[in-house]
């Protein structure tokens, strides 16, 4: 054999050669541009007025004093627990209804899927509009009904600021959930409601007896997954509301926006990111723990 | 009893279909209503006839084509370059056996979870220091660390799902290793590649936290970017917004209808395997 042909077989250097491009383009734009906040943080940056030292932990410090800091992190985590329970529900709900396989489901679930794969900022263009206080046809609807008072509007107000948007993301995000569960409902052999059938169970005992534990895994899988994407989204608060009405939207990364690009804050910016990354990877790890303690059962 | 069960099923699906489709519907009718039956109070919900006024606005007086122009530019070449990067990567973690596998492939699914709210600053810096910002280059760099590592991510079930008889038997008709990738695996999974390549395209149209901070000028925006100029402080022109909106989508669900069986093979993908 030549040496190149051995080569073009060796499983060692064909690996590393294959995921060489991976690794260009994530080490240099994602593993680097980590380590670089982590030092970040460490420093006092501020391209404005151009000091760059270090200051040891005083950022972290000047953080947790911030009050600003823990209302952030106070909304964030309504917004993320608030949004991830709904669509969780919502998508749930949907699957079971939409689960039979026939032409009307299959058209239905696409058009469920639709608000999931539409720009953000058309969705949220769409709302602000439906929701705007003089022309808004929600606004008016909600008006003739009663439920609101004339001139008022829902992004105005800081009472209901904070539930429109994760209402409106949760309309965005339940069919992710939705095209999940009905994988899982899918898989479930179709003998085992049978054999629950001749003996007598009801649809709700089905639903707690197969269905349900059936669906634990992927539920498991799903929380994780979101959680970790809700509480890191930035662009459909920003965009709806950008923080206001008087902050009572403002959750943790838009909060880094403003330090960052607002302030020019940068080693401020970049703590306040290292916590928010902290926070989730210790939700993860008691989570997962949590999981395998339910599951040695 | 089975009658009432069938009633409220159809009412539930019809209340979802309502909620999921009057939104997307009165966008639809807005950009097609002047504005003087659009701004008053309780304006109807069903169009007269089509009024083109809003799109004549948008592509003579607006930005809005360049932006167009600008979007395709990026998101092609973003699909393009994740679909090799991830389908080299994903084979080389499902294929190849070779110490560390393991340890690399959990630090490409790591990679996920930081967000580009923290990533963000950083890429400035080093696309400030590349001069790659306001540029096209820069922002394609910036959307492939969104991109790649869910590629990848969805890349890997598709090569697993091929029959490892198939690549064993190329290797004896006298393939080499990469023969094979060459010739049985990506030939196998060409819809798959396809369809991840799609997906990259709709996660590179829609990216909007990126764009708007290293591209500034027109001849560079992205039109999640340009949209907003149609927003002023107290001018905000909804009916160009509408119409722009529809624009913007069109592509988008085109793409979603094609592909939407890989496309939702793709997203259960990830959470149903881990």
């Amino acid at each position: 054999m030549t040496r190149r042909k051995r080569l073009l077989n060796n499983d060692l250097f064909l690996g590393y050669m294959f995921l060489l491009p991976t690794f260009v383009c994530l080490g240099c734009l994602i593993i680097f541009p980590v380590f670089q906040t982590i030092k970040q943080s460490f420093f006092n940056i501020n391209f404005v007025s151009g000091t760059n030292s270090f200051i040891g932990l005083a950022n972290y410090i000047s953080i947790f004093k911030d009050d600003s800091f823990v209302n952030a992190l106070k909304i964030n985590i309504v917004w993320t627990v608030g949004s991830v329970l709904c669509q969780m529900l919502l998508g749930l709900l949907t699957a079971l209804l939409i689960n039979k396989e026939s032409k009307i489901n299959k058209l239905i679930r696409s058009i469920l899927l639709t608000p999931y794969v539409i720009p953000i900022i058309s969705l949220v263009l769409l709302f602000q509009w439906m929701l705007n206080d003089t022309y808004g046809i929600l606004t008016r609807f909600l008006a003739n009904v009663g439920l609101l008072k004339d001139g008022a509007s829902l992004l105005a107000s800081t009472a209901t600021a904070l539930p429109t948007v994760i209402a409106v993301n949760v309309l965005r995000s339940f069919p992710f959930c939705m095209i999940n569960y009905l994988g899982g409902i899918q898989s479930i052999p179709q003998s085992q409601y049978e054999s629950a059938m001749i003996d007598g169970a009801n649809n709700w005992q089905k639903f707690i007896y197969i269905t349900w534990p059936s669906l634990r895994s992927i539920t498991y899988s799903l929380l994780i997954l979101r959680v970790i994407w809700e509480f890191n989204a930035f662009d459909l608060v920003y965009l709806m509301t950008g923080g206001g009405p008087a902050q009572s939207t403002q959750h943790l990364p838009i909060l880094i926006y403003t330090e960052a690009i607002g302030k020019f804050n940068f080693g401020r910016a970049s703590a306040m990111s290292i916590i928010m990354g902290v926070i989730l990877v210790v939700f993860i790890l008691i989570f997962s723990g949590l999981n395998k303690k339910g599951g040695d059962r | 009893m089975k009658g009432i069960k069938k009633l409220l099923r159809v009412i539930g699906i019809a209340l979802l279909l309502s909620i999921v489709i009057i939104p997307f519907l009165w966008m639809l009718i807005s950009s097609f209503t002047p504005a003087e039956s659009l701004f008053v109070k309780n304006p109807s919900l069903i169009p007269k006839n089509l009024w083109l006024g809003w799109y004549k606005n948008v592509f003579s007086s607006s930005n809005v084509p360049q932006y167009f122009l600008n979007s395709i530019i990026v998101s092609s070449t973003v699909m393009v370059i994740t679909v090799v990067v991830s389908s080299l990567g994903a084979y080389s973690l499902t294929r190849f056996k070779y110490k560390g596998r393991n340890f690399l492939s959990h630090l490409i699914l790591c990679t996920y979870i930081f967000p580009p709210i923290l990533l963000m600053l950083p890429l400035n810096t080093i696309l400030n220091g590349l001069n790659l910002i306001d540029t096209y280059l820069g922002i394609i760099l910036a959307h492939l660390t969104i991109t790649i590592p869910l590629g990848i991510w969805m890349m890997r079930s598709f090569f697993e799902a091929i029959p490892r008889e198939l690549e064993e038997a190329g290797m004896i008709d006298g393939l080499s290793k990469v023969g094979v990738f060459r010739k049985i695996a990506v030939p196998m999974s060409g819809i798959a590649i396809f369809s991840i390549g799609l997906f990259s395209f709709i996660q590179s149209w829609n990216e909007y936290l990126y764009s708007s901070i290293f591209l500034i000028s027109v001849n560079r925006k992205t039109l999640p970017i340009g949209i907003r100029e149609f927003i002023a402080h107290y001018d905000i022109r909804w009916g160009e917004i509408m119409a722009t909106s529809v624009l913007i989508s069109i592509p988008v669900i085109v793409i979603f209808i094609s592909i939407q069986k890989y496309f939702i093979a793709g997203l259960t993908s990830g959470a149903l395997k881990e």
